[in-house]
Parts: structure tokens; C-alpha cells; sequence
């Protein structure tokens, strides 16, 4: 095991202490290095976001957060407060609903598996459903509603659960721009009544410097670190205020530039 | 009202279909009869595809009673429907008809539940478990190959002529079409949505239930329909030559008497069980899979 760079033991505000971590995919042609040295802490009630360009691990880095990957070398810590409360629930980026089950099935699936009952599991999928905009669909199978709406359902299995960790996985891809607002500040308000820790990969700096508290940028393959970016902007935010502001622009700016030195190495 | 893709405002220079001399012209796509009359429509496609599907079997029943009528056909090899039918009506009302399909239907539905099951169950074990699956993979194809027929020999040494070796064969045909398929099914099932079950921490139990066995359903099913049509054409080869009831033995022995009408009948009899079988494989594929319906 390499030496850990910073403190031994994570302070205590943070909830996902990453510590040089290091993904390699062997395949049958050769490996790909996906990440390389990420050392990120998540801190407790943080909404973090990870932005860079397509390929750069971003989906690696939080399955390993969701434990479906192991890192190939160095550590990831995370911390679990309350063993009634699930840890972790993913909204993954392919949405990965069940064709088999109903939207309201697809929703208590995970509920069940923290043993909630389920006629309670059942009022929970329609009230996180209705918060979707997803009322009237609940007995549709998933294959008979749009892609738009797949990605709500997987938004819903997995804030119904109200995990300690949400991993967002370019939740709003694949929504209109307009609806895209809209979710984005209910996301932003549901965020803020049960503040739970967020990681959210998304492509677009807008989302990322409306959303995240912090912005941590990835550069291209192998995926590290780049920089962290600490959002200034207050809370509650009105995305609206925000978006007319003078810091928003500058923000934007220099994480493009960023972002585009990323793209030419050159 | 007609719907047509053309530019607000401008104006339409051509004729319903046509294109213009001039090279140019409208493309005009409109609703056609599905649209504007869907529930009729509708029924009327049902309708004619049901009439053709009766009026072209019973055309060439009919076509064939004519040629035996006219004398073209030998009657002793082809058999007008009608004497046939007469013949059926003998052999129900001397009940022998009753008691070969009864046999024959017996031992299908043993032989198909019992085999078809087990590879359901046995399937969804070894298709999840690598190393099972592994291990097991090259002999379950080896013996997914032999010609099942060509063991009833060694189950009449095993168990003699009676039911047992019957129903057996029948198991052991629909079991390898059905593990087979299963094993696919299952290994197939796509990870990302074993990584939701994972990231939800569900129970092994919780993941065969509401993962696995759902996601590999449809092609289990499949595997069901084939081995549906094969338990029908297994029992028959083996009621040819160990049995002494069911409609395989009335088609051999109709041979052995020299009574070809009694051969038709068994002929046609077992036909139908193979369609009826598959009918209702239909129906419980439409009750098992809603979402594919
Ligand atoms: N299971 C795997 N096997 C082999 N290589 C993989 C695997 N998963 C990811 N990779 C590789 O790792 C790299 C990072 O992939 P990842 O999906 O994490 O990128 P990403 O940042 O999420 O991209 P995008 O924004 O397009 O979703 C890619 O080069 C990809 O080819
Ligand atoms: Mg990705």
C-alpha cells in the first residue's frame, strides 16, 4: 500500500476520503489508464461536482465511490454515520431502469432492500415520483415512456432511498434544456431540506457552478485531479440571480479555459 | 383535414401525388386508413389475417379430397379427408382414439414439466455461477448434441418398457434445450443492472428474484417453445417402437394392420397437440413477460 500524501486519518468532516487513487483497465488488447494519483476528500453535506471531458474516468472514479469497482491502487475511505440510513445510491449514467418492473416497482426495488415495508415503500415511489413530475406513469412499464423519463425514474430509485451519498451520474443528460432548469432547482431545493453529501458528474459548467459547492475539474486520460474550484455563491440559491451575476461569468470562464487546455495538451 | 409537410403559406402546385414537370414538386404525406379509421382498421387487418389463416388450410384440404375424389391420387397411400374422417369418428367411439392421445398427452406434459423445470432452476444456479458454468459448459453442450432417441434403448435396459423410460426420454430432450438457453440467458444478463441490485445491496436471493430470472425470462421462454415442439416429436419416435398406446403407437401399428386412414388420423392428431402446446407456451409467455407484451 502507498504512503498516504496528507493526514493519515481523514479529519472528520469528511464523508469520502480518496487517496491516491490509481484505475487501470486491463482488456484484451491492452490496459487503460483510466485514473491516476486522485487524492479528493468529500466533505460532509457537500454537493460536489466533477466535470471533464468525456473519457477522463468520471464514471470510474464514482463507481468506485458506489463500491462497484476496486481501485487498482491507493485507498478510498467513506464514512457511515447511521447504520438504519442506506450509504449510498447511484443514478447511473445509462439510467439502467428495469424494463421488467412497472415505474412504481422500479422505484421500491431499493427501498425493499433496506427492509422498508411495502406499503410504506409504495407511498414513498408515488410522493418521489410526483416530486418528478412522474404522477399518472407509475404503472407503465419503462420501455413505453421516454428517455427523458427513464433518467427521472432512475433520479427517483435513487433519492426515495435518501441515502447519506448521492452519486449523480450526468443525471439531467438527457432532459430539454427547460426541464433541465426545473430539475435543477429541485434538485437544488431537495438537496437543501434533507443535506445529504452529493457527488454529481455533469459536462456542463453552468450546472456545475449553479449546483456544486465545490467543482472538482478532471483532466484528460489518465483522469486526475486538475483543480478544485470553491463556488462562492450563498445558499439558498436562486439560479436566476446567479446566472446574471458578474462571479458567475468570470467562474465560467476560467473553468472553460481550463477545461479547453485539457482538450489540447498541445 | 389532411396533414401535409409543406411551408406555411405556400402554395401547392401539384396534384395529390404527382411531381411537378418541371423536376420539382410536393412530397405530401397524409394519413392513410390506419390513421384516420385506426379501430377499424384495425379490426379489419384481424379479420382478413384470421380468414386467410383458416381459408388456406381448409383450401387444401379441400383441393385434396377433390384430387382423391377424381381418382388422381392412390387411395391406399392418400386417403380422402373424408374417409379419414370417418375413420376418426370410428376410433373415438370405440374410445381407442380417447386413449392414445390421453397416453401420448400424459406423457408429454410428465416428461415437458419435469425436464423443462429442473433446467429452469438447475440454469439460473449454473448461469450465475461462474465457475459452475465453467466447469459444466463443455459436457452439458456434449450431450445437448446426442440424438435423444438414440438413448431410449438404454433406458428401456434401465427402467423397462414402461412409463418411466417414456416419460424420461421426454425429460431429458426438453431438459437440454431449456438448461441450455438458460445458461445463455442468465450469463447474458446485462451488468448494469446487476450494478443496481449491488449498489442497492441486494440479497443474492433479492437479485435471482427480481434481477436475473426477470432479465433472462423471455429467451427461458424461447427455450420452453422449442423444447415444447421436440417433446411432441420425441414421444412419437419412442412410441413407435416402445409403446403400447399413445398416437405414436396407433400411427405404427396402422402400418403393421396395413390401415392408412388410422394413420392420418394419428398423423394429424399429433400435429395438433404440437399447435395446441405451443398455444398455450404463447399464453404463458403473455402472462410472464407484461412488459414485453
Ligand atoms: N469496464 C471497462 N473496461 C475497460 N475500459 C474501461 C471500462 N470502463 C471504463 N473504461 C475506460 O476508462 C476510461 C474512462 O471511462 P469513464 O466511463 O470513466 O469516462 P467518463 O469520464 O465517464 O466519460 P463520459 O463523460 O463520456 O461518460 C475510458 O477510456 C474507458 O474506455
Ligand atoms: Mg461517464
Amino acid at each position: 500500500m502507498p504512503p498516504l500524501p496528507h493526514e493519515g486519518t481523514p479529519a472528520t468532516d469528511v464523508k469520502i476520503a480518496v487517496r491516491r487513487l490509481g484505475k487501470v483497465f486491463s482488456t484484451g488488447a491492452g490496459s487503460v489508464r483510466a485514473l491516476e494519483d486522485i487524492t479528493l476528500d468529500v466533505r460532509d453535506g457537500e454537493f460536489l461536482c466533477l466535470l471533464g471531458p468525456s473519457g477522463c474516468g468520471k464514471t470510474t472514479l464514482l463507481r468506485v465511490m458506489a463500491g462497484l469497482e476496486k481501485p487498482s491502487s491507493g485507498t478510498l475511505e467513506m464514512r457511515h454515520d447511521d447504520p438504519s440510513r442506506s450509504l449510498s445510491a447511484v443514478v447511473f449514467q445509462d439510467y439502467s431502469v428495469f424494463p421488467w418492473k412497472t415505474i412504481r416497482n422500479n422505484v421500491i426495488f431499493p427501498l425493499l432492500q433496506t427492509g422498508v415495508r411495502r406499503s410504506r415503500a409504495r407511498e414513498l415511489a408515488d410522493h418521489w415520483l410526483a416530486q418528478l413530475d412522474l404522477a399518472g406513469f407509475e404503472d407503465a412499464y419503462p420501455d413505453t415512456v421516454s428517455g427523458g423519463m427513464k433518467q427521472r425514474v432512475a433520479i427517483a430509485r435513487a433519492l426515495a432511498v435518501q441515502p447519506e451519498l448521492l452519486l449523480m451520474d450526468e443525471p439531467l443528460a438527457a432532459l430539454d434544456a427547460q426541464l433541465r432548469l426545473l430539475l435543477q432547482e429541485k434538485l437544488l431545493d431537495l438537496w437543501q431540506a434533507n443535506q445529504n453529501s452529493v457527488v454529481f458528474v455533469t459536462h456542463s459548467i453552468d450546472e456545475a457552478l449553479l449546483l456544486g459547492d465545490r467543482i472538482a475539474v478532471m483532466s484528460a486520460r489518465p483522469g486526475r485531479i486538475a483543480t478544485v474550484i470553491d463556488v462562492p455563491f450563498d445558499r439558498p440559491r436562486d439560479p436566476d440571480e446567479i446566472r446574471a451575476s458578474p462571479d458567475f461569468a468570470t467562474l465560467r470562464d476560467e473553468i472553460w479555459h481550463r477545461l479547453r487546455r485539457e482538450l489540447q495538451p498541445a | 383535414m389532411t396533414a401535409a409537410i409543406r411551408d406555411q403559406g405556400s402554395v401547392s402546385s401539384s396534384d395529390a401525388g404527382g411531381v411537378a414537370a418541371a423536376g420539382g414538386g410536393w412530397r405530401s404525406i397524409k394519413p392513410g386508413l390506419a390513421e384516420t379509421d385506426p379501430r377499424g382498421y384495425a379490426r379489419r387487418r384481424r379479420l382478413t389475417e384470421r380468414g386467410v389463416a383458416i381459408a388456406v388450410p381448409v383450401a387444401l384440404v379441400a383441393l385434396w379430397q377433390y384430387l382423391a375424389a377424381a381418382g388422381v391420387l392412390e387411395s391406399n397411400y392418400f386417403p380422402a379427408p373424408t374417409t379419414i374422417a370417418e375413420s376418426w369418428a370410428e376410433l373415438v367411439a370405440s374410445g381407442v382414439y380417447q386413449e392414445s392421445v390421453l397416453a401420448s398427452l400424459q406423457r408429454i406434459v410428465a416428461g415437458y414439466l419435469l425436464g423443462g423445470l429442473t433446467a429452469v432452476l438447475l440454469g439460473l444456479v449454473i448461469g450465475s455461477v461462474r465457475l459452475l458454468r465453467v466447469a459444466l459448459e463443455p459436457t452439458i453442450s456434449a450431450l445437448y448434441t446426442v440424438p435423444k432417441l438414440a438413448i431410449l434403448p438404454l433406458l428401456l435396459l434401465i427402467f423397462g418398457l414402461g412409463e418411466t423410460s417414456k416419460i424420461l426420454l421426454v425429460a431429458l430432450t426438453c431438459f437440454f434445450v431449456v438448461l441450455i438457453n438458460t445458461i445463455d440467458a442468465v450469463s447474458g444478463v446485462s451488468s448494469r443492472y446487476h450494478d443496481v441490485g449491488r449498489s442497492c445491496g441486494a440479497s443474492r436471493w433479492a437479485t435471482l428474484w427480481h434481477i436475473t430470472l426477470p432479465a433472462a425470462l423471455p429467451q427461458i421462454l424461447t427455450g420452453m417453445r422449442i423444447a415444447s415442439g421436440l417433446a411432441v416429436i420425441v414421444i412419437v419416435g419412442a412410441e413407435f417402437v416402445a409403446a403400447d398406446a399413445g398416437l405414436g403407437f396407433l400411427v405404427w401399428n396402422s402400418w403393421n394392420l396395413g390401415v392408412p386412414e388410422h394413420m392420418y388420423v394419428g398423423i394429424v392428431s399429433i400435429s395438433l397437440i404440437g399447435v395446441a402446446f405451443g398455444l398455450v407456451l404463447r399464453g404463458v409467455q403473455w402472462l410472464l413477460t407484461p412488459w414485453n407484451r
